[in-house]
Parts: structure tokens; C-alpha cells; sequence
């Protein structure tokens, strides 16, 4: 096995671990979805709104907005993806009746051993 | 003495079965009521307020929806501070404020508000406060 499949191999089983200490909780799934569901609306207004603001009819230019708005409403709207991805973290950790401390440490422990088992096979 | 022997295996049986962590979840608050009543309150009055504004909204006639939200954000901020674990709610609640920071200053800088610039930062504030609420419902 080489390195880069070590690495897809690890993210991606590491991924499926962790979604079965989170319990495949269907909670903690329709309030990610819901999350996702608010992003995309988000970028749908930016994106159509920068169209806007191309316009070359200045009555629609009027409603738009400039390419560099736009540029920093994106990185907004990143910014509150980054806290809905926390916001998922700690239900994730609530759903499961344990602290953020020691659903971390579970996880950390999953990566590592994982991580062993493949570095043992790339020796190999 | 078998009276006795059955009574101790009685009381170590209630004490494991009132310990074990099926009655764990039910027993313990499920979340701080207090902060959920303060971001709830905030969301829904910023949400219908801005709902409500028409395209042109000046800064003038925003700043005190703005102010008030602001306000209630801080104090939510500060008791989230001592609740335990609370890395990713202080950070969530943290960029509610930021981005109502950033819309107060880009409504200030554009003096009103045309109606893209409503949509976008309502939007932004709606999902931001979306997030704190629904994390404070389900923060433990």
C-alpha cells in the first residue's frame, strides 16, 4: 500500500468510525442538513446578487452588488459554516452523553489506531 | 441476618440501577434555560425586525434593532463563558456577534441598504443565530 492510499484509506475509515460513535443519530443528521440547507440559500443570494450588480441595465445594476461585497459576503458565509460545523461537533458530543473532552480523546484514539494498523501495512 | 443480607443487596441494587446511564440523560438539565431564552429572544426579534425592512433601509432606522440585538448578544456571550466545555458555543456565539457586527458596519458604510444587501445579511444573520439557538437547545 502506498502513501497516498494510506491516506484516502485512514480519512475515509476514520469518517466511517466516527459516524458510528456518533451513533448515526437521525438529530444530529436533520440539524446538518438543516445547516446545509441555510448555506446554500446564502450563497444563492450572494452569487445571484454579484449578477446582479453586473447588469449592464442600471435599474437591475441598482439592486445588485459589487464583485468585491461579494467577495467578503463569501468569506462570511464561511465563517458561519465553520460554526455550524462546530455547532454539529457539540451535539454530536451531547448526543452521545459524553463531554467534548472525551468524545475528542475516543476520536483521537480511533485516528491512532488506525493510523498503526496502516503504517504497519505500508512496512509490508 | 438473612433479613439484613437481602436489605444490603437491595441498596447496592437501587444504587446501581439510580447510577447507570440510562437515568443519567433524564435526570440531568438538558440545557442552560437561561441562555436558550436570551438567544431565542434575540433571534426572533432581529429576524422579524429585519423581515420587515423594506429595500433602502437607512442606517439610521436599522442602528437601534442593531444596538438592542448587539446588547443581548454580549450578555448571552458573557454567561456562555462559564458554562463548562464551552469551546465551540463561545466561538459560535462569538461569530453571531461578529456578523452582526460586520452587517451594522456595512449598513453604517452604505448608509442604506438596497434590497441584496438586505437579503444577504439577513440571511447571514438568520442562519448565524439559527446556529447558536439550536446549539443552546441541545448543549449540554
Amino acid at each position: 500500500m502506498d502513501l497516498t492510499n494510506i491516506k484516502d484509506t485512514l480519512l475515509s475509515e476514520f469518517a466511517n468510525e466516527l459516524a458510528v460513535l456518533a451513533g448515526q443519530s437521525t438529530e444530529v443528521i436533520a440539524v446538518a442538513k438543516d445547516y446545509a440547507n441555510d448555506s446554500k440559500e446564502v450563497y444563492g443570494t450572494i452569487i445571484e446578487s454579484a449578477l446582479k450588480g453586473l447588469s449592464p441595465d442600471p435599474a437591475i445594476k441598482a439592486e445588485g452588488i459589487s464583485y468585491a461585497e461579494a467577495k467578503i459576503d463569501l468569506v462570511r458565509e464561511t465563517e458561519v459554516c465553520a460554526a455550524a460545523f462546530k455547532s454539529v461537533e457539540q451535539i454530536i458530543a451531547s448526543d452521545l452523553e459524553m463531554d467534548v473532552k472525551t468524545f475528542a480523546q475516543k476520536a483521537i484514539a480511533i485516528f491512532e489506531n488506525l493510523a498503526a494498523n496502516l503504517f504497519v501495512s505500508l512496512k509490508g | 441476618m438473612k433479613q439484613l443480607k437481602f436489605l444490603l443487596l437491595l441498596s447496592i441494587s437501587i444504587m446501581l440501577f439510580t447510577s447507570c446511564s440510562v437515568l443519567k440523560n433524564p435526570l440531568a438539565a438538558p440545557y442552560n434555560s437561561f441562555t436558550d431564552s436570551i438567544a431565542s429572544a434575540t433571534n426572533t426579534e432581529l429576524v422579524s425586525s429585519m423581515a420587515s425592512w423594506q429595500p433602502g433601509i437607512s442606517f439610521q432606522d436599522a442602528m437601534p434593532v442593531y444596538n438592542k440585538a448587539e446588547a443581548s448578544i454580549i450578555n448571552l456571550l458573557a454567561v456562555d463563558t462559564t458554562r463548562k466545555h464551552n469551546t465551540q458555543i463561545v466561538s459560535i456565539t462569538n461569530e453571531w456577534l461578529s456578523q452582526l457586527e460586520q452587517t451594522k458596519s456595512a449598513h453604517q458604510a452604505a448608509g442604506m441598504f438596497n434590497s441584496s444587501q438586505l437579503a444577504i445579511n439577513f440571511g447571514l444573520l438568520k442562519q448565524a443565530g439559527n446556529i447558536v439557538v439550536t446549539t443552546e437547545k441541545k448543549y449540554k
